[in-house]
């Protein structure tokens, strides 16, 4: 056993709290002549989330929920304007790029799409060994070898399409790339950003099937960014749902899709189409609001079927309830 | 008028590249009554999209329509001219596109491109055009419509824009719409809205629908019966209740499998499709799907399996379909 402090390990590899992300929209020149004011979009409100050792934690939402910001600003990719993210016991919320390399090496990111995430003037040996002789893991050029040898083996290529490029593969390879990327640095925890939305459906299944079976074979945690409820359900331990910047529910992947309580929760999983069903429930009406104007109540309330009077006026808080976290005004009042 | 709304014979539409021909569609057959709503499903290549094209006679080179018949109430549209099939698009089959943004022209105000149909294929006057506008965008449900009349698509949400699109497919009240992939780009939510709003546009108008999807769940909340098409070829057809609950073809008993459950026991892993799409330029000899198949025998690999009736209503091509015999000894039973 490698001496180490059982204290110094929590049980959480991270630990987000009150995260807050916005972005500010340029304005252009007769704007900025006639005075306008600055247009901010939140992205983040507030949200705070643990992922567990060895634990597949999902955020769901529609687009624009802001999942993916919050993964991007998880990752340090983005300044968090505000809120603390613990990674392994490390605050690294402020960390400066070169505080942050030591910790980029244990959180590595897939990202969705598999066209744009590879260098296309790059042989996939070189895309796989990049990150590992950039962070110092091998000592030398054929340890870096057998490592990519041994990884594209792992996701499944033979040893002589190491020197082919990119384009000379499926979406689903490309993507079997990008993972095999990811596992280069012995990386710890995992975000991945949609990981199979741009592909079909077999492939989809492969890879997902190959993501699970790293997780047991690297212990590896996983923040897992989807829209697809199904692929969620299938992957996830625990998740949250996020609404508008919000997390509007958060808890186990049983509590939440056998009895989801939030009004929004409800709606996106009746909304899901199915296999196994062919009615569909009255579908929810209106759209998402701004993100510029976020509204002064619930961020759900102009969709909601329970809808209170103190739904447009007071923000619910996110709080314990029925084994999970929920932010309703209408739950347990 | 007697007979189907629409007979596809043995349709053929080729590609003729550089590297050689790509037969994209190859030799499909399908027939479509009115107020009927046909799914057309399988993975990126197999040919459904091509298939909408060439309905509507949109081929342009390289490609060509190779050979076969597209009878639409009787007639031959592939012997159409192209004055013809101009007065046919929009007024009697219309098509609605996946990408809603591309499909609008940004530089119009919606009230005007929905009146472009209303001049090319109605004999309405200005004001009755307008009418029939507001009656439209009401039909599809944007709010307030005359406030809308004026505004151009940048200015909708994607979900409102695709329902200016149904609603510039519907205006000339087609017999039949094509619409491909027409809720891919949209969130579930929206999804479920434009979904139930396209099933009753259908039911009201008795118009007939071809569905062109990646995604069996929807099709199995929308349609009344599927083909599923690998490889420019339909692998399989059945009413959609029978298709999911008794696949008879290798190809969409993996699809089906691979697809994540929404009920039900999770499963550790998903049942995958092994390897991957053959490249269109270099299909095997038997059948396409054979080198991919756990059931393939000698005969597959040799001979190009015909599409054959195994029970009313459902036709498979595949030389020893799955549980074709053992479905027919159940309902015997």
């Amino acid at each position: 056993m490698p001496d180490r402090n059982e204290c110094a390990t929590p049980e959480a590899i991270l630990e987000v709290s009150g995260l807050v992300q916005s972005f500010e929209q340029r304005r252009g020149l007769t704007d900025r002549l006639t005075g306008k004011p600055k247009r901010v979009v939140h992205a983040v409100n507030g949200v705070s989330f643990s992922v567990k050792r060895g634990e597949v934690f999902s955020l769901v939402g529609e687009s624009g929920c802001g999942k993916s910001t919050t993964a991007r600003t998880v990752v340090r990719l983005l300044e968090p304007k505000a809120g603390s993210i613990v990674f392994d016991g490390e605050n690294i919320s402020r960390h400066t790029p070169s505080q942050m390399m030591h910790v980029r090496r244990k959180m590595q990111m897939i990202f969705q799409d598999p066209y744009a995430s590879l260098n296309p003037r790059q042989r996939i040996r070189d895309i796989v060994m990049e990150p590992m002789v950039f962070h110092g893991i091998v000592s030398g050029r054929d340890e870096a070898y057998e490592k990519m040898y041994r990884l594209l083996d792992i996701v499944g290529f033979r040893p002589e399409q190491a020197d082919r490029y990119p384009h000379q593969f499926s979406g689903g390879q490309r993507q079997r790339i990008g993972i095999a990327r990811a596992l280069s640095t012995n990386p710890a925890f995992i975000v991945a950003d949609e990981p199979v939305s741009a592909l079909d459906v077999s492939i989809q299944a492969q890879v997902l099937n190959l993501m699970m079976d790293l997780r047991d074979e690297f212990s590896l945690s996983y923040l897992f960014i989807a829209h697809d409820l199904s692929v969620v359900r299938h992957v996830t331990e625990r998740l949250g749902i996020m609404y508008l910047g919000f997390l509007v529910e958060q808890g186990t992947c049983d509590r939440i899709f056998g009895q989801p309580m939030h009004p929004y929760t409800k709606a996106l999983l009746s909304a899901a189409p199915t296999l196994d069903r062919t009615a569909t429930a009255e579908p929810l009406k209106g759209d998402v609001p701004s993100p510029i104007h976020l509204p002064p109540g619930c961020p759900f309330a102009n969709r909601c079927p329970q809808r209170m009077e103190i739904c447009t006026t007071e923000r619910p808080e996110i709080r314990e309830w029925a084994g999970r976290m929920v932010a309703c005004h209408a739950i347990g009042n | 008028m007697s007979g189907p709304l629409l007979e596809v014979r043995n349709l053929r539409t080729w590609f003729e590249l550089f590297r050689g021909t790509v037969k994209a569609v190859d030799g499909i057959d399908f027939t479509l009554d009115t107020g009927e709503i046909l799914g057309i499903v399988g993975e990126s290549g197999g040919g459904k999209s091509v298939t909408g094209f060439s309905i509507l006679g949109l081929i342009d080179p390289p490609g060509r329509i190779a050979g076969g018949e597209v009878l639409f109430r009787g007639e031959d549209l592939l012997k159409k001219s192209e004055d013809e099939m101009r007065r046919i698009r929009g007024r009697e089959i219309s098509m609605v596109f996946q990408d809603p943004m591309t499909s609008l022209n940004p530089l119009q105000t919606i009230g005007r491109q929905i009146d472009e149909m209303l001049v090319l294929h109605t004999p309405l006057s200005p004001a009755g055009r307008r009418a029939r506008t507001l009656e439209l965008l009401d039909d599809v449900g944007i709010p307030t419509p005359e406030d809308r009349l004026d505004c151009y698509p940048h200015q909708f949400s994607g979900g409102m824009r695709q329902r200016v699109v149904i609603a510039i497919a519907l205006a000339a009240t087609p017999r039949l719409i094509i619409a491909d992939e027409p809720t891919t780009a949209l969130d579930v939510t929206v999804q479920a809205q434009i979904l139930a709003l396209m099933e009753r546009l259908v039911k009201r108008s008795g118009s007939a629908l071809i569905l062109i999807t990646h995604d069996l769940a929807v099709v199995s909340e929308m349609t009344h019966r599927v083909a599923v098409m690998y490889c420019g070829k339909m692998v399989e057809e059945a009413p959609t209740r029978e298709l999911i609950a008794r696949p008879h073809h290798p190809y969409t008993k993996g699809l089906l499998g691979s697809i994540p459950r929404m009920a039900g026991p999770r499963v550790r892993r998903l049942p995958q499709i092994s390897g991957m799409v053959p490249s269109l330029f270099d299909l095997p000899k038997g059948c396409s799907f054979a080198p991919r198949c756990s059931f393939a025998a000698g005969r597959c690999f040799e001979e190009i399996p015909e599409m054959r009736v195994v029970a009313p209503g459902r036709k498979v091509a595949c030389h020893s379909p799955v549980g074709a015999e053992e479905g027919e000894t159940k309902r015997a039973r």
